[in-house]
């Protein structure tokens, strides 16, 4: 199980974010969030997008890809989940917030 | 959740009220062709009986707060009010200074936008402003406003009950401050007229603001209290038929005023039940929010208006709170949303961080408010603040 947390509480968003790696795909994914109703909605949303997702082949490397390892999941910007969710574009900063703490995450040893 | 279909429970009722049947019978009757619907300022008979009303509905007003109907200017709101005390203060004062010195003007930082942001606009045409800081319960100390009184200050402007607190400030005492130093006295009442007792023939107050709709009558109709003292003394912002004694201009919506008049006849006969009533319905609201846990009251626990109440969650998201209670239709104070995140400025003031300010919910009870909405509200409170605390990291 790979964890990564961004944000704080007194900017208005703090994530966490606990994956569980198994093989060459991800397992379970739990998050907890303080945050506006976009947040949750988002975290709820790419936690369910995350459970069952493989690493593209040759990227299955946890901690040696900080980069690239949403990448290698074949998950999306934060752009486009303004556009997949519908939310507001001032939403954005707090979807970084989330985008920050899943590459905490996918970047541990 | 609120089932799709039902309206939630209103518990906004500092924002506005529904207004009372019996006020929409007396309205009506003033608008067809069979009713009162001449225009107060013609001749005839319809004129005169218009005018009648007019007065007679002024003459109610007047007596909700203890004043002469003479001494009465209807207006369109609070908001107008307030902007005729202020802007109409200072104009007479700058007319007066002739430019030699600058009108000074006292007010707090808690005030609704409706008296800052006159008091701002001033400021650009070069006036002074002094915003007094209330202490942490809201409460503006008569001392402040009295060190604060100078040789060039021509107004202090205060509310009686605030707006998002519901905290009443000691008038009495402050218009004491004020007639010492010869200073007139401008009273934002909207929130608190027909819920307290205000008695202008024993308070030293000069000016006060008063709005219809948030005493079950329609929206759209105001007054300003103007002592006969300070009449002199104020300039119109409105210019056009010279009603209202030149003080604002404009044909008199005759409706509106009955409205009025009737909201605050009500409101005087029902006063003592009602604030016995709503008082005891927001001390039940605050106890049981009190009892999920790490509650905060916001402002002063005994010196307040029967029917708002004000409370923090610390550590719970303001705006995630207020989405999930779709079956309440409250205010929150935290004005987070889309497109702002800023804190409630009163909050702030107060010395609320900003994350407990934005997590604040201000609930407002009135007429039609009952206990089995007061239980619902609480549970539906309980219900998000234990989902948010659970996800909360």
């Amino acid at each position: 199980v790979v964890r990564g947390e961004a944000g704080k509480e007194a900017l208005g968003t703090r994530v966490r974010f606990a994956l569980e790696l198994a093989e060459d795909r991800v397992g379970a994914v739990r998050y907890r969030a303080y945050g506006c109703p976009h947040t949750l909605a988002a975290c709820e949303w790419l936690a369910r997008q995350l459970e069952g997702r493989v690493f593209t082949v040759g990227a299955f490397a946890v901690g040696t890809f900080a980069g690239g390892a949403l990448e290698a999941l074949g998950i999306s910007t934060p752009l486009e989940w303004i556009e997949r969710l519908g939310l507001p574009q001032a939403k954005l900063g707090r979807l970084l917030v989330i985008e920050d703490a899943l590459r905490a995450a996918l970047a541990q040893p | 959740m609120r089932p799709i279909g039902v309206d939630p429970i209103y518990l906004d009722y500092a924002a506005t009220s529904p207004v009372d049947p019996r006020v929409a019978a007396a309205m009506g009757e003033c608008l067809t062709r069979t009713g009162n619907f001449g225009n107060p300022a013609s001749q005839h008979v319809f004129g005169r009986r218009a005018l009648a009303r007019v007065e007679a509905a002024r003459a109610q007003v007047a007596s909700l707060i203890g004043a002469p109907a003479a001494q009465i200017i209807w207006t369109s709101g609070a908001t107008e009010s307030n902007n005729l005390a202020i802007l109409g203060t200072a104009r007479a004062a700058r007319a007066r200074f002739a430019g030699r010195r600058q009108p000074h003007i006292v007010t707090s930082r808690t005030e609704h936008k409706a008296v800052l942001d006159p008091c701002r606009r001033l400021e650009k045409d070069g006036c002074l402003v002094n915003y007094l800081l209330p202490d942490a319960l809201g409460i503006v100390d008569p001392q402040q406003v009295r060190e604060a009184i100078g040789e060039d200050t021509v107004l202090v402007s205060l509310m009686h009950a605030n707006n998002e607190i519901g905290v009443l400030q000691d008038i009495e005492a402050i218009g004491a401050c004020c007639r010492e130093r010869g200073v007139p006295l401008h009273v934002d009442a909207a929130q608190s007229a027909g819920k307290v007792p205000i008695d202008l023939s024993n308070a030293p107050v000069d000016l006060l603001s008063l709005t219809a709709h948030k005493l079950c009558g329609p929206k759209g109709i105001g007054a300003l209290y103007v002592s006969p003292q300070r009449r002199a003394e104020l300039q119109p912002l409105m210019f056009g038929g010279g009603q209202e004694r030149g003080l604002r201009s404009g044909t008199l919506a005759v409706h509106q005023i009955a409205g009025f008049g009737l909201a605050c006849e009500l409101c005087a006969a029902e006063r003592l039940e009602e604030s016995r009533r709503v008082g005891a319905l927001r001390e039940r609201l605050w106890e049981g929010l009190r009892s999920i846990g790490g509650t905060l009251l916001n402002g002063h626990p005994t010196q307040r208006v029967p029917g708002i109440l004000n409370v923090s969650f610390p550590g719970i998201e303001g705006e995630s709170l207020v989405a999930g209670l779709t079956e309440l239709a409250l205010s929150t104070s935290s004005a987070c949303n889309s497109d702002s995140d800023e804190a409630s400025y009163v909050l702030r003031a107060l010395g609320r961080d900003t994350q407990t300010a934005q997590s604040s919910l201000r609930f407002s009870l009135g007429r039609f408010s009952v206990g089995e909405e007061v239980e619902q509200a609480v549970a539906a409170v309980r219900r998000e603040v234990e989902r948010l605390r659970a996800v909360a990291p």
